[in-house]
């Protein structure tokens, strides 16, 4: 009979659970879908496997993290139908029904919705988990000659663990809440809704003026401290720009009406003034979740835009980077100006048969810190990478590599020293640097600066801008070889074909590796372009899915949450609508408070978001350009895009089942 | 002048077999300035016969006019305008709406007839005035009395000078003496303010307040009382003779 009872009621106040349906529905799909990375075509080559395992991982925790913000949002929405349905359950208890069996019905229910939208969310989780597949394949640019179905039965069984956990939880403590409910309270729960006291509108005025004064301190504290001095301060620019929110979102509704007040034309145009009523009576009520909202969708936007905007970026870097198919250098505690040939050839083997053209050269350590010669020329006050030494190549080996890879040759003139500078930073600093009268004294000698400004060159492959960082020094060959040597390196082209030559340089480098290395100081390390440009699209992928499972993951919370709220909202104000349609109000007047009552719960937190988030896009700039980002258009337009696909959806949503309620209802029943 | 004329009125629900003839065949008009009353026990089809007039429900057959208008073929927009302009409403449980002043409460009624704002502030302090509740516009519900809300409902009804005030039991969620002031109230409306009141009420003592009484029984008009010349005690004792009557007959019939 419960079973019979609670499908019946499911199906009856399908309405109620479309919203509650619609979002477990999708935090499965996407649950599974992030989940299922281990699932994806098998990866071209081992750094491709090794960059995927890491992402998979990430995953992993990440999986948890968002199954407790997704059990939070059941645990809200389920209250949410608890309320609404008070007094169905009250009328059971009425009509004799003991406690248990209320409450197992109230299980049944959640348990058949439960156990339906899992199963929904896997299907579209399994139909999106091939889009994403495709959608990785294509970032990895790896071929796919035929189209394989992916399914990930680890994924899906943990999905339907995680959200069974959920549910038993929320079913736990739904059932705690209604056997604690006494009869009368659930018999009269709609009366004791709309229980109102108001409140001075000039202290909502003040709280406002207060709450802006806030937000804009920590926006100005932000932005004049940027990133640089950020451990202090930014838990006390964030404790100020949270309260300021809060008391922002706590007086805004006060604040507009006594605006509005003042303004009898507008104050009395059509419903206004029930509107802003109507959202001031409520705001005690829900300004502490509206500002939850608000921080969740800033979360959303950064971790979207942040993830898009680094996929889209990085390739300038990169070409620094892989100026070169390979470069392998001697990394040994001691004695590591010994060229890497050399090594290899002690060991009796040469890499003729791989490279056909290659440099071989040495570094040189000047023992010349970053930080002092550059103090100064850097835009912020600190300066990447401290404690680091500026390293030296000769002028001639320098040439040699410019020569083999194509890039402008220097000609130092007598006494005269070049620096090079990789980055777009450590170029600008340089830039500065040079800009007066610079002399370096070295082994003895005292070396002007080169009169053609900073050089380009690229000296070797490698994932970062090189071991020996973004800044290095060109010295007259006399100058270097009176400075002991470090790193011996070799930087080449492969023969032959280049897909072909790295396979087997791969697998080589990594069997002789380990032979020379076994038992010995001496190590080799060395990156291939290949290596580095695979490297570089696993990060990017990473922090993209990062970024979108994040931010979707907000989204739909933050959505869902004000979904349910308005749509009960909607349900308590049917009285009142009833009332102004007795009174002869246009049913388009109606619409219209409705939709300006939705829209404004939906939008203002959302503006005040990307406010937010556009004040630190503009701090993170320099953040962000170091790390590749030039263009931030594009992600913004996407996260834009995504942001209102979703959130749009869910207001358009609850804006026509709010309207529904508040138009549909017959006048003549009471 | 005539503002309302009902003519062979019907209002049935249910079907095949199973009908309930809410109101059967009434008719009668009410004039200018009249304040009228309509009285019967629950049951008796008396709200049915509002919600036909106040267009919230709509007719099975006859007519309905209002000003020359026949409402029974308004449909839709139009209901909804006639209702705002020409019809003022007292609801028995006040129906104000919580979250807004008395003055919001009565000005709305003027919003929704997009009245231009400028008017709206004097036409509140005028009506508020003459139903004594000037002192209290300011107040939410929850701070007036049964009493006053129930003038601020009035208030709300009248601002928007309607051909007629439809009233539903409004004394029913009061207590005596505040129902006896609102009782003034709706005479000052008739009388200073020229207001046409259709009352809907089940007590003897509030009906005795009217010019004239119908009498509902089963859906049809049982009886008609005039006030004329009469003092209201004497009236008041009219009406309960008839009120006996109409339940006596019932006991006949058990």
């Amino acid at each position: 009979m419960c079973c019979k009872l609670a499908f019946r009621n499911v199906r009856r106040s399908l309405k109620d659970y479309f919203v509650y349906f619609l979002t477990l529905t999708f935090g499965v799909c996407i649950f599974y879908v992030f989940g299922s990375m281990d699932a994806q075509q098998a990866m071209d080559s081992p750094v491709q496997s090794s960059i995927f395992a890491m992402l998979i991982q990430i995953m992993d925790v990440l999986s948890v993290f968002v199954s407790i913000v997704l059990g939070f949002l059941v645990l809200y929405a389920n209250t949410f139908l608890i309320k609404r349905r008070k007094k169905e359950l009250g009328v059971y208890a009425l009509l004799g029904m003991p406690k248990g069996k209320v409450n197992l019905i109230f299980l049944l229910e959640t348990a058949v919705v439960g156990a339906l939208s899992l199963a929904c969310g896997l299907g579209l989780g399994v139909a999106a988990s091939q889009a994403v597949s495709l959608l990785t394949a294509q970032v990895f640019e790896v071929k796919l000659d035929t189209f394989h179905f992916v399914f990930s039965p680890v994924a899906a069984g943990k999905t339907i663990l995680y959200f069974a956990i959920i549910f038993v939880v929320v079913m736990a403590l739904g059932s705690v809440s209604i056997s604690r409910q006494k009869l009368i309270d659930l018999l009269s729960a709609q009366k004791k809704n709309q229980r109102f006291r108001a409140k001075k509108l000039w202290h909502a005025v003040v709280l406002f003026l207060l709450s802006v004064a806030l937000i804009g301190t920590a926006y100005g504290m932000f932005i004049k401290n940027g990133m640089r001095v950020l451990g202090n301060e930014i838990p006390v620019i964030m404790a100020i720009g949270g309260v300021g929110t809060l008391l922002f979102f706590m007086s805004l509704s006060g604040f507009l009406l006594r605006i509005c007040k003042s303004n009898r034309r507008l104050y009395y145009n059509k419903l206004n003034m029930f509107v802003l009523r109507q959202l001031n009576s409520k705001i005690n009520t829900t300004y502490l979740s509206v500002t939850f909202i608000c921080l969740m969708l800033l979360l959303a936007v950064g971790a979207l835009s942040f993830g898009i905007g680094v996929a889209d970026s990085m390739q300038s870097e990169l070409e620094v980077c892989t100026r070169y198919d390979v470069s392998l250098y001697n990394g040994s505690a001691n004695d590591s100006g010994r060229p890497v040939l050399e090594l290899l050839g002690e060991h009796g083997y040469d890499l003729d048969d791989y490279l056909e053209r290659s440099v071989s050269f040495a570094y040189h350590d000047t023992g010349i810190r970053k930080s002092d010669l550059l103090a100064g020329c850097y835009e912020g006050e600190d300066i990447p990478g401290v404690n680091v030494t500026i390293d030296a190549v000769s002028q001639s080996d320098y040439n040699a590599l410019m020569e083999l890879s194509g890039q402008p040759t220097v000609d130092l003139s007598q006494g005269e020293y070049g620096v090079v500078a990789l980055s777009g930073d450590a170029q600008k600093a340089v830039k500065r640097y040079l800009a007066t009268e610079r002399s370096l004294t070295l082994a003895g000698e005292t070396l002007t600066a080169y009169r053609g400004g900073y050089l380009t060159g690229s000296l070797e492959t490698s994932t970062g801008t090189g071991a020996s960082g973004d800044v290095v020094f060109v010295l007259p060959d006399r100058v270097a070889a009176a400075i002991p040597s470090i790193r011996g390196t070799v930087s080449g082209f492969y023969a032959g074909d280049k897909e072909e030559t790295e396979k087997e340089f791969f697998a080589f480098i990594n069997q002789v590796g380990g032979e020379i290395e076994a038992g010995s100081e001496v190590r080799i390390y060395g990156a291939t372009a290949e290596m580095v440009y695979q490297i570089a699209l696993g990060s990017k992928v990473t922090f993209l899915y990062i970024g979108i499972y994040l931010g979707i993951v907000f989204l739909l919370a933050s959505a869902a949450i004000l979904a349910l709220q308005q749509l009960s909202e909607a349900a308590d104000n049917n009285q009142r609508y009833r009332l102004l349609r007795k009174l002869g109000t246009d049913d388009g007047m109606v619409r219209g408070a409705v939709f300006s009552q939705v829209a404004l719960y939906f939008f203002i937190p959302l503006a005040l978001a990307l406010v937010h988030s556009a004040v630190f896009f503009y701090v993170m700039q320099d953040a962000l350009t170091s790390l590749g980002v030039q263009n931030i258009w594009p992600s913004t337009l996407w996260t834009l895009g995504i942001v209102l696909a979703i959130y749009g959806a869910y207001f358009v949503l609850t804006y026509f089942g709010a309207r529904r309620m508040a138009t549909e209802t017959s006048l003549a029943t009471k | 002048m005539e503002i309302l004329r009902v003519e062979h009125l019907h209002k049935y629900y249910g079907g095949r077999g199973n009908v309930t003839k809410a109101v059967d065949d009434i008719s009668f008009s009410v004039e200018k300035g009249e304040f009228l009353g309509v009285m019967g026990a629950s049951g008796s089809g008396k709200t049915t016969l509002l919600n036909c007039i106040s267009t919230i429900d709509t007719a099975t057959s006859g007519s309905i006019f209002v000003g020359g208008q026949d409402v029974t073929q308004m449909r839709g927009k139009k209901l909804a305008a006639f209702r705002r302009s020409q019809l003022g409403f007292v609801f028995q449980d006040f129906n104000l709406l919580d979250t807004l002043t008395a003055r919001e409460n009565v000005a709305l009624a003027l919003t929704i007839l997009r009245t231009p704002a400028r008017e709206i502030d004097v036409r509140v302090q005028n009506v508020a005035a003459e139903l004594g509740i000037a002192e209290v516009l300011e107040k939410y519900p929850y701070q007036l009395s049964g009493g006053q809300k129930q003038r601020v409902a009035c208030a709300r009804a009248i601002v928007t000078n309607p051909q007629m005030v439809l009233a539903d039991e409004p004394t029913g969620a009061l207590d005596s003496k505040s129902a006896r002031m609102l009782l003034h109230s709706l005479q000052t409306m008739v009388q200073v303010m020229e207001a046409t009141i259709l009352m809907v009420t089940h007590d003897a003592f509030t009906a005795s307040y009217c010019d004239r009484i119908l009498f509902i029984k089963d859906g049809r008009i049982f009886s008609e009382l005039v006030k004329g010349e009469q003092s209201r005690k004497e009236f008041f004792a009219r009406i309960i003779e008839v009120v006996t009557l109409l339940g006596g007959e019932s006991a006949d019939v058990l």
